[in-house]
């Protein structure tokens, strides 16, 4: 029942917001951030109550209600190991958004937020399609109405009008995705359903299986501004306002990335098979071309922030497609990580923007001896989302690139495809990941930079003007955060442990799946593993055949995995 | 391929048990739905021809009293008869769950017409009331709508043939005495349209009858029950497509239908778009699976369900995408009712395809959309007009400009929510109703194999018609601050960075000087009338979004028993 509380209290407050007189924004917006929060506190109840198979307690994270039992649709929300930090970041996000747009937020944006939270938090429990799909538009659609509704500029209206064109389609094709496997589930069974478990567990077959991934993951993808699907995020984020830019980089687009793994990858890993070392290539040139965009883009502190977000997408991706468990649980904790900090940042971006309506990076500069707190928080969070060692996202990004560089044997099989005859250095998966990890240093180069010109370079303002610094109910939203960055950097462990056995799982049923589907075969349950030595066998690899004979990584795949 | 394999050679029957009425016996169960609009329509014709002048606004308020009582008497015999099929006159009519559902939607709508002209002819002030109707305007109306009727309970060619001309010239006369003069070549374009696909029906009765001797839907079935008798069946069958689908406006013949019916008073492009159109589409329903349901006609490159396939691809393609390039809300409504009556079409492929027994499943995805859109264009019609009427006239604005649209989310937030309800309920976006009733459809579709591609091509034009209404909505929303900036630039003389750039404002036409919007909303007592059937509707809108599944079992236990 905790997933239910979690996906309406928001819904509530925006009620109880709703009823209340625009007059008196001081009442709603305590309304609004008392939803959030205890929207928070249910997930992070739901969160420690996960034990350590990664499972939710029965009766406790866990909803089921049949909803349209003649299309097969079923309210199923679920917490296990891998949404439960994702549910709680998120929960965070909006609280510590809404807890600065307090006197600033208007009522529209008020009940923008609580409804885009609630469909951000129903998308990552939703076990079935239907319901994700509608709780993905309803994380998004609110805040572009909002957006749009509040633009002030032909450049505001044309990103929010953009944003919306961009996740519309995305949802429908992750609709048209979730209709195929659910149209070949009804072939295989002859039932319709769409519980997500059930349609992967049927998978998307060979014949489809291209056209499912490619529907699903460009799909999601979208929503998570992976490129080069990125365009409509920086645009966004620049020109709304900065508690709906927090969110987007934040909470939102991380839903994307979640229906990548979940969905796309989970239902048609033949397909992945084949296509995963052009995906991989796809991440690494993402990350390079967030990197050097971000440092053309260098003075202007909110475009780089969102493509921020699109390089560590990237980055997160990769670790998905390495299909190995550090790479895996790196990247869902990279997502934590970053959406916490990058709250931050955006948070005090806005809190700048409402000081210094009109300011860059350098103009006026110097802010640090006039808002030394602000200082202070935004290079400790700056520090965070930059990678330095002993913060949040330093960890992500070493399990990621730990496990990428682990895995990626399969570039050798690209370099036979394209034609290259012997090992040929430039198709080297380690060398890629190396580029990979240069090229993204360029984004961490590109932010230090920034904020330096922000605050600590001469300033031009003028010394008897007043500047309040920051405090209250926004210094409390950074504090959190920032906490949190120095928390989940010195103490991983109680977050990655949650995660590793529902990774493991999800990187083992995907094995099985593909294994089932280079076998031609429908895939049955999968067993659990007879020798205790399986569980903690490699995961599974992309299939390539080398001119040696050797045994393909398909065969081998399927002597790991019964 | 599991499609042929599950033909047999019978007809979809739409409901199992079947009763014969005749006599005294058939007035007294069907009477009301059957004679009462079709006796209100005589007794107006004849007024009218009494008295040409006078006040007209008591014919609508009858005519609408008559509908809705129609439109209740079918409803009653739909939840009565459930699954029993009732054949009148000796089998030339045919009622079945199907047919009392349509009727019902389309009398309905037409009592929603009925209404808003009753309520027009009584406001004194309105703008577009010299050129309302006509004075026959009540009993051309009440005609087609006894047409309709016919239409959807003919069970044989010839009545059918009729049946259409009785429903479709009425609307045409109409039509062309109500649009402005400049509308006169897209006019004469729709009614040579109708003369010449009436001709083609004509023309297919003749071969059918030659080669198979019998007029009646279900003679038809039993001789033709092994496929081709004769090359003239097949040229029958064709003509037939070819003409029922230019009569529901369905690619590509029939796409010219929405220039027409531009510009004309409501009632009449609510009765060509959610009443006519969709009363054709089930007429294709009935005659093609009851008729034409066997194996070798419908399935194979020459069968029916192809050419039908292809016609309801190029329909949703054609209505999804022209709906997203138009600049008035009824044109947009027109194209995006073209794209739902290619989506019946598909639901009418699939049940080809699926069979006698499954294809039953098919049908009901197709009733429940089509009872979806009509009532959801019923609606936004209803409430587009009545935005217009309480609008000033400007020079150069006409009816159905979405000036009257831009930035009444602000200005009059209910009556914005109560547009958005109706917009999203056409184009089926969630959370509406016409949402589950489009994926239901969907997921009857992709049942089958062989559609595949059709069943994407209808989620991608689905994301189309999003597009076309997310325009409406940001002019609801979001664009009302444009309407001063032709001022500010004026006044000003500022320079072009200033102000909005008119690709900004694709909504707005590029010259349309700023006007208020009244600041509070002129509600007479008659407007309440028309403000409880839009309540209703909205109410029943949302009741189907929120807890679809009792409306998707309710219309399957109409089809399946």
């Amino acid at each position: 029942m905790m997933a239910v509380f979690i996906a309406l209290l928001p819904v509530l407050a925006a009620f109880v917001v709703w009823l209340i007189p625009a007059a008196n924004r001081d009442l709603a917006g305590r309304v609004a951030c008392a939803g959030a929060c205890a929207a928070f506190l249910c997930g992070l109840a739901a969160l420690i109550r996960i034990d350590g198979s990664g499972a939710a307690s029965v009766g406790y994270g866990s909803f089921s209600l049949p909803w349209i039992e003649s299309l097969g649709i079923r309210l199923h929300l679920l917490i296990d190991g891998l949404n439960g930090p994702l549910l709680v970041m998120a929960a965070l996000v909006y609280m510590t958004s809404l807890l600065a747009d307090w006197q600033e937020g208007n009522k529209a944006r008020l009940l923008a937020l609580l409804f885009s939270e609630t469909g951000t938090l129903s998308a990552l429990m939703a076990k079935d399609g239907i319901v994700c799909v509608l709780a993905m538009v309803l994380a998004w659609a609110p805040l572009a109405a909002s957006t749009a509704m509040s633009a002030q500029s032909p450049k505001t209206r044309k990103a929010a009008r953009r944003m919306a064109l961009h996740l519309s389609a995305a949802s429908f094709l992750v609709l048209a995705g979730l209709l195929l496997l659910s149209s070949r589930h009804l072939v295989v069974h002859g039932r319709l359903t769409f519980g997500l478990d059930e349609l992967i567990a049927v998978g998307a077959g060979s014949s489809g299986g291209a056209l499912v991934l490619a529907l699903t993951l460009v799909g999601a993808g979208s929503l998570a501004a992976l490129f080069p699907l990125h365009t409509w995020l920086s645009e966004a984020a620049a020109e709304a306002s900065g508690t709906i830019s927090a969110v987007l980089c934040g909470a939102v687009t991380k839903v994307g990335l979640y229906l990548v793994l979940r969905l796309a990858m989970a239902s048609s890993p033949g397909a992945l098979a084949s296509a995963g070392t052009a995906l991989s290539i796809l991440c690494i040139i993402g990350i390079a071309h967030s990197g050097l965009v971000a440092m053309s883009c260098r003075h202007d502190l909110k475009r780089l922030l969102a493509y921020t977000t699109e390089g560590v997408h990237g980055l997160c991706l990769l670790g998905f497609l390495s299909l190995e468990i550090r790479g895996v649980t790196g990247a869902f904790f990279l997502m934590t990580a970053h959406g916490l900090a990058i709250t931050g940042l955006w948070i005090g971006l806005d809190f700048l923007d409402q000081r210094l309506p009109g300011w860059k990076p350098g103009r006026p500069g110097g802010l640090a001896r006039r808002m030394p707190n602000l200082t202070g928080l935004f290079f400790l969070l700056t520090a965070c989302l930059v990678g330095v060692p002993g913060l949040s996202i330093f960890v992500g990004e070493i399990l990621v690139l730990t496990g990428a560089f682990d895995s990626y044997a399969s570039f050798v099989h690209l370099s036979h495809r394209l034609g290259f005859s012997g090992p040929l250095l430039l198709t080297h998966p380690k060398l890629f990941t190396l580029l990979s990890f240069v090229t993204g240093l360029t984004i961490p180069l590109a932010i230090i930079l920034a904020v330096y010109k922000t605050f600590l370079s001469p300033t031009t303002l003028e010394p008897e003007r007043p500047l309040l610094d920051v405090k209250g109910r926004t210094m409390s939203a950074l504090v959190l955060l920032a906490a949190l960055g120095l928390l989940l950097g010195f103490w991983p462990n109680w977050t990655l442990g949650r995660m590793e056995n529902p990774a493991r799982g999800l990187i083992r049923g995907i094995a099985s799946l593909h294994v089932a589907a280079v076998r031609d075969e429908t895939p049955k349950k999968e067993a659990a593993p007879s020798h205790p030595d399986q569980k903690n066998a490699r995961p599974f690899r992309k299939p390539f055949r080398k001119p040696s004979g050797r045994p393909t990584r398909a065969r081998a795949a399927s002597a790991r995995i019964p | 391929m599991n499609g042929p394999a599950l033909m047999l050679a019978r007809p979809i029957h739409l409901l199992d048990g079947i009763t014969r009425l005749d006599g005294a016996r058939a007035l007294l169960e069907m009477g009301p739905t059957l004679l009462l609009v079709a006796a209100t329509a005589a007794l107006f014709a004849a007024i009218t021809a009494m008295r040409s002048k006078g006040n007209r606004s008591w014919h609508w308020m009858v005519s609408a009293v008559s509908l809705l009582v129609s439109a209740s008497w079918l409803g009653v015999n739909l939840v009565r008869f459930k699954a029993q099929a009732i054949l009148l006159l000796d089998g030339k009519l045919r009622v079945d769950g199907f047919s009392l559902l349509c009727a019902g939607i389309a009398t309905f709508v037409a009592f929603g017409a009925a209404l808003w002209a009753f309520t027009a002819e009584r406001a004194p002030d309105f703008r577009g009331k010299p050129g309302l109707l006509g004075s026959e305007g009540s009993a051309l109306v009440m005609i087609s709508v006894a047409g309709m009727h016919l239409t959807l309970f003919a069970s044989d060619l010839l009545i059918l043939l009729i049946a259409l001309e009785v429903a479709a010239l009425p609307l045409v006369w109409l039509l062309g005495d109500s649009s402005p003069f400049s509308k006169d070549r897209p006019i004469l374009k729709s009614l040579v349209g109708h003369l010449v696909s009436s001709g083609l029906l004509l023309w297919a009765c003749v071969l059918l009858v030659i080669v198979t001797g019998t007029t009646g839907f279900d003679r038809i079935s039993i001789q033709m029950g092994e496929g081709w008798a004769h090359p003239a069946a097949g040229v029958g069958i064709i003509l037939l497509l070819s003409a029922l689908s230019w009569k529901c406006a369905a690619a590509p013949l029939g796409l010219s239908g929405p220039s027409a019916a531009a510009g004309s008073p409501p009632p009449l492009q609510l009765l060509l778009q959610a009443a006519l159109h969709l009363v054709v589409a089930a007429a294709l329903f009935r005659v093609f699976l009851v008729g034409f349901v066997s194996e070798a006609l419908a399935y194979g490159p020459g069968g029916w369900t192809s050419s039908l396939a292809v016609i309801a691809g190029i329909t949703i393609v054609a209505g999804s995408s022209a709906a997203m390039w138009q600049r008035r809300m009824a044109d947009m409504t027109a194209h995006l009712s073209i794209a739902a009556t290619g989506f019946l079409l598909l639901g009418l492929v699939a049940a080809g395809l699926e069979g006698p027994d499954k294809g039953k499943l098919a049908v009901s995805a197709s009733a429940y959309l089509l009872a979806n859109h009509g009532l959801g264009v019923l609606g936004l019609v209803l409430m587009a007009f009545h935005i217009e009427k309480d609008q000033t006239a400007l020079p150069g604005d006409d009816l159905g400009l979405p000036t009257a649209f831009c930035g009444l989310g602000k200005s009059r937030p209910a009556l914005a929510f109560l547009v958005a309800v109706f917009l999203f309920q056409v184009a089926g976006l969630p959370p509406s109703a016409a949402f589950f009733a489009r994926l239901n459809l969907v997921l009857t579709v992709l049942r089958n194999e062989a559609l595949l591609g059709l069943g994407l091509l209808m989620v991608f034009a689905w994301a189309v018609g999003a597009v076309a209404v997310m325009r409406v909505l940001r002019g609801l929303y979001a664009v009302s601050e444009m309407r001063s900036a032709p001022e500010v630039k004026e006044a000003g003389g500022e320079g072009e960075g200033e102000g909005p750039k008119p690709e900004d404002v694709s909504l707005l036409p590029a010259a349309v000087p700023a006007r208020s919007t009244p600041a509070t909303p002129a509600i007479k007592p008659l407007g309440y009338l028309l403000g409880g059937l839009l309540s209703l509707l909205v109410l029943s809108i949302l009741a189907a979004a929120v807890c679809p599944d009792p409306f998707l079992r309710g219309i399957h236990k109409l089809f399946i028993p």
